[in-house]
């Protein structure tokens, strides 16, 4: 909402209140300032009158015009369609300086002298108005030949801009702005005084009649005017441009005038549009509409075209329709709309008789020969509100202060509400008509507290009782933590990826996707069109960029949610590992091998503890075939690490690297129990043993039957050579330990023996 | 005397020293010969001589020792010497990675919250129309659902616009009193310079009895949060408007970049929007049936706080993984 001091000026006394006041009031009450600037005209602009007008000699766009400029009379060639004999004009003299540090110069054009420059509103840093110069009239005040602009209120001024909420529908006017003003300031807004009107005596009742089905929910009241050659005066087509509202029909754009000075609802017919009758009634989708030949408006929404006001006479509407029907209305049937639905929605100004009287008085003030025939048409709904019995201890304990009763009267009274009664305790109040968002204690608090100032509050400290609150979600938060910590002292750095990827790739890849049924319906880009289901895409994605960038390393993990094809929400942590297995240094002469298989396991291992790795087929089309496991912690499969396939990893521009994703929740550690451990002497006893080349070491660990002396056996070298066809050679590392006493050299030396036979069982020899 | 007194002095190495020690005090020595000869001198003379051989002895014995611990020592310096290496080859760059600075913001955030005994609370990312919407006092019609663009799935359900939906679950699951935050991505449909489809909120929630919870006690906790958070700052609260809360209020904190002064981040108004919070709106407390209650609640977004802490001037940049920005957490 635009408004200037001056024009808030027009309906509370500001006089005695400088800008930063208003502004920092304006905030403090809960209308924020979006912006502010001063509207002042630059120095050395003046008003002037075009005594002649004339064509260039040597140019046919160009006119020579002659301007009193008060002292004296200046020759100035200007360019502007629209400048004619006696027209007062604003002339930037020679020495002025415009925005954009132009300095006016005398300048020859085509051979003739030109002293000044006729200014667009635009050249003068104003809002532009239309094409071509600006032309005065008497509505920005006298006209006086060579009195500076800046002189008149309208071209010196500043310009604010508030950027509402969207309860404050009553705040959509300039009245409405200047009642919040009043009340902070504690003052009274002015009257709007209208002489009485003598132009006309004839009634409205002997051109007019008014049809008004009795099923209506809007008020409304008409006013029939007459003025030859119909004009908007500068100081509406001024303010207008100000606040980027701009009509091509005059009449709408008068009734916009009054509608935003006031904030009721004001339209202007044509006056041959109604055949002598105005006929309001439902239509076809419950609206409550105008009809004259045609459909003319929907009440709060649309006026029609045809309907506009174009002639000497017109009919002009004041109406209201409670916002929350108007809203609910266009909700569940939607029909186009125009300026005036935004403001219906909101809450419009209910009192018709502040526009009818407004526009009155414009006229009077505006216009010299017009006439406003006698008495009105109605149809009004009255708008009884309910008394609130309010608890005024209440209010004090909600705002955490006691708060002078006085005080919170003179507050409520100031913003437009009805005081029933009052005592210590009790206060009954009815709020008024035009504030919709008012409907209990808690709103009627929040008025008392931006008038009285949250500055003016106490802060203090709640008193709370002792409780438990570490719940399942902060022994996440802290799971979250270290494994961040880890993985971020491994190289990893932690992203975060949308949880929005592309459908195309999902399907590409082989990576499951959400239910059709289940879909997003309006993704926000291509790219961006359906739920992920993995945080490999996006982390994929994020490692192409880097490499484009330049990387050659590039680590990256992420704990985010991913979704399965029900839609159903998990937590996952997910990772990549994608190109040399160090940063270059000293240490590896600046040429670090590619990452292996071992390198990123021990990363995980680092972050994750101990894990066994179980062959798996690939997950989806990125894992390598043949090198893809599953981790399977505590006999539970809690996520998975693969290579990258090379077709993948060539079609992507990747390096050779990995993946891995692990379910977040299945990590969560419970307490450790104590086991009891051997305090006897462990040994260690290597067997090599040649075995076929498929018998994974998981499969020798399911199948080996050992003694319980053997505490522990893990692989410690592969060999494969042509030489041993489709065999290999594995060297087993086994940990011998009694639980009763120390072994001797000939006990461990049976023990092995032993394994050996059991080895030999399951297909192995000793090489 | 003096004359291997000279020598031990003057020995270079340990091996010098060991063939002077066997020179002096070998079997064949210096020593074993100055002994020997005791046999030939008269007998009264013989105590004299030998006391002060042995006097002798233990004297150079006692050089000897200081010589070979100063020559070791020398020696193992020598070797210590030989393995030094220019350390400074060796600074470690580019091996640590680092928390995102949004992620690192908002536990920043939660740790404020949990240190004063607030639970964590969590919900889902999809929600439907009552939680996210109806329940938060936003009707269907409601113009203020103008302000937040949604997600829509093709069943009716969406993603979660704000994380108060948490706040209408936690209210539903428990009775009062609570005291909670939610931390969480939220969804809207923006895309631009200062907008992406996903961002993170932390919400604050305080319920107990009618009459217990206050204004002034929602400006206590969030003015002192901001001190944690921003350091120095001045705290400000300018009325406003939330559907679920009333009285609200935004908040502002003088700004960190011209202390106030006036400066493009701030908009020349020498101060930075960081908050919004109110009283909880009666009919929140209603749609969960709560009775006899009072509350207030907070919202902020996470990447406005870890930009302005930070001074990243983009937001995109921070979904995109670029290690270039990331290794800057370090």
């Amino acid at each position: 909402m635009i408004v200037t001091k001056n024009w808030l000026n027009e309906w509370v006394d500001l006089s005695d209140k400088n800008i930063d006041e208003i502004l920092e009031t304006l905030n403090k009450i809960g209308l924020e300032v979006a912006e502010h600037r001063k509207l002042v005209a630059p120095d050395n602009v003046v008003v002037g009158k075009v005594v002649s007008c004339q064509k260039h000699p040597d140019a046919d766009k160009l006119n020579l015009c002659q301007v009193d400029v008060g002292e004296e009379r200046l020759q100035i060639v200007c360019g502007a369609k629209n400048v004619k004999e006696a027209q007062y004009v604003a002339v930037a003299k020679v020495g002025a300086t415009l925005p954009g540090d132009f300095k006016i110069k005398p300048a020859k054009l085509r051979g003739v002298e030109s002293l000044g420059m006729i200014c667009s509103s635009n050249e003068l840093g104003f809002e532009k108005m239309e094409n071509g110069i600006m032309v005065l009239d008497e509505s920005v005040g006298e006209l006086e030949p060579g009195k500076k602009l800046s002189e008149y209120p309208l071209f010196n001024d500043d310009l604010i801009e508030i950027e509402l909420t969207a309860n404050r529908g009553d705040c959509l006017s300039v009245l409405g702005i200047a009642r919040e003003l009043a009340a902070a300031f504690g003052k009274r807004l002015k009257n709007i005084n209208i002489e009485e009107d003598s132009s006309l005596k004839l009634g409205i009742g002997r051109v007019l009649k008014l049809n008004a089905s009795n099923n209506l929910e809007s008020s409304v009241k008409y006013k029939v005017t007459q003025k030859e050659h119909f004009y908007l005066p500068f100081l509406v087509r001024f303010r207008l441009a100000l606040a980027k509202e701009l009509f091509e029909n005059a009449y709408e754009a008068f009734g916009f005038y009054v509608t935003y000075s006031t904030g009721v609802i004001t339209r202007i017919y044509d006056f041959n549009f109604f055949d002598g009758q105005i006929e309001l009634k439902k239509d076809e989708l419950d609206y409550d509409a105008v009809y004259g030949n045609k459909k003319a408006s929907v009440i709060g929404v649309i006026q029609y075209e045809e309907s506009k006001g174009r002639g000497d006479r017109t009919i002009v509407e004041f109406s209201y329709i409670d916002p929350k029907t108007i809203s609910k209305k266009m909700f569940q049937k939607k029909i186009e709309s125009d300026w005036a639905f935004y403001r219906s929605s909101r809450g419009s100004e209910p009192r018709l008789d502040i526009g009818k009287n407004f526009l009155i008085y414009l006229y009077q003030k505006l216009f010299e020969d017009y006439s406003i025939y006698e008495g009105s048409l109605e149809a009004v709904k009255e708008i009884e509100k309910e008394a609130i019995k309010i608890n005024l201890d209440e209010i004090d304990a909600l705002i955490g202060q006691k708060i002078d009763r006085g005080l919170i009267v003179d507050i409520l009274k100031a913003l437009g509400f009805e005081i029933l009664s009052v005592d210590e305790e009790f206060m009954i109040v009815k709020t008024p008509v035009f504030r919709h968002d008012i409907e209990n204690i808690q709103d009627v608090a929040e008025e008392i507290l931006r008038i009285y100032g949250i500055d003016n509050i106490e802060s203090k400290a709640l008193r709370f009782e002792e409780k438990n609150r570490l719940n399942r979600a902060y022994e996440n938060f802290l799971a979250k933590k270290e494994i961040k910590a880890f993985s971020i002292a491994n190289g990893y750095f932690e992203t975060i990826g949308f949880v929005f990827t592309s459908k195309e790739f999902l399907e590409k890849y082989g990576f499951k996707t959400i239910k059709e049924d289940k879909e997003l319906v309006n993704p926000i880009t291509s790219e961006l069109n359906t739920l992920r289901t993995s945080l490999i895409p996006t982390l994929i994605e994020q490692t192409r960029n880097n490499i484009k960038n330049g990387a050659k390393r590039v680590k990256l993990f992420e704990i985010g949610t991913v979704f399965d094809e029900e839609r159903a929400e998990k937590e996952v942590f997910g990772g990549i590992f994608c190109g040399t297995k160090e940063v270059d240094t000293i240490v590896n002469k600046g040429k670090p091998s590619m990452v292996e298989f071992g390198d990123v396991v021990r990363d995980l291992a680092d972050i994750l503890g101990d894990f066994d790795l179980v062959k798996s087929a690939p997950k989806h089309s990125i894992c390598h075939p043949y090198q893809c496991a599953d981790i399977v912690k505590e006999g539970q499969r809690v996520g998975y690490v693969a290579k990258i396939d090379p077709r993948a990893q060539e079609e992507l521009d990747l390096y050779e690297g990995f993946i891995f994703e692990i379910d977040f929740d299945k990590i969560q550690k419970p307490y450790p129990k104590f086991r009891k451990f051997s305090i006897y002497q462990r040994s260690f006893k290597d067997l090599s043993v040649v075995v076929d080349k498929d018998l994974s070491f998981e499969d020798i660990k399911k199948t080996l039957s050992v003694p319980k002396e053997i505490k522990n056996f893990y692989p410690v070298d592969i060999y494969e050579d042509e030489k041993l066809g489709d065999k290999k050679s594995l060297t087993l590392r086994f940990a011998v330990q009694s639980d009763e006493k120390t072994l001797t050299e000939e006990e461990i030396g049976s023990i092995i023996n032993s394994v050996l036979k059991s080895l030999e069982k399951i297909g192995a020899k000793l090489r | 005397m003096e004359q291997w007194q000279e020598r031990l002095e003057k020995s270079g190495s340990l091996e010098e020293l060991e063939n002077l020690r066997i020179e002096i005090f070998g079997k064949k020595g210096f020593f074993a010969k100055e002994f020997e000869k005791l046999k030939t001198l008269p007998k009264e003379e013989k105590p004299r001589v030998a006391k002060e051989l042995n006097i002798a002895k233990e004297r150079l014995f006692k050089a000897l020792q200081a010589k070979k611990d100063k020559l070791l020592a020398k020696e193992i310096e020598k070797k210590l010497k030989s393995e030094s290496i220019d350390v400074s080859l060796y600074s470690p760059k580019g091996f640590k990675g680092a928390y995102h600075p949004v992620n690192h913001t908002m536990d920043k955030i939660i740790e404020y919250f949990i240190s004063l005994n607030y639970s964590i609370e969590t919900g889902p990312l999809v929600e439907d129309d009552f939680y996210n919407f109806e329940a938060l006092n936003l009707p269907k019609y409601h113009p203020a659902r103008d302000m937040q663009d949604t997600f829509y799935f093709k069943d009716g359900k969406l993603l979660r616009t704000h994380t108060s939906p948490v706040q209408i679950r936690t209210m539903q699951k428990e009775r009062p009193p609570i005291r909670m935050i939610s931390p969480g991505a939220v969804f809207r449909r923006d895309y631009d310079l200062t907008h992406t489809p996903m961002f993170h909120q932390v919400e604050g929630l305080v319920v107990d009895e009618k009459g217990k919870v206050s204004f002034a006690n929602l400006k206590f906790i969030l003015e002192d949060f901001l001190h944690y958070m921003f350091g120095d700052v001045k705290v400000r609260f300018r009325p406003s408007f939330f559907p679920f809360t009333e009285p609200s209020a935004e908040v502002d904190i003088s700004c960190i970049f011209c202390k106030g002064e006036g400066c493009r981040v701030c908009s020349h108004t020498g101060w930075l929007e960081v908050l919004g919070c109110g009283m909880v709106d009666p009919n929140v407390f209603e749609a969960v049936g709560y009775k006899d209650v009072s509350g207030y609640a907070f919202g902020l977004g996470v990447e406005r706080f870890a930009m302005l802490i930070h001074q990243i001037p983009d937001l995109r940049v921070l979904f995109e993984g670029d290690i270039r920005l990331l290794e800057q957490f370090r």
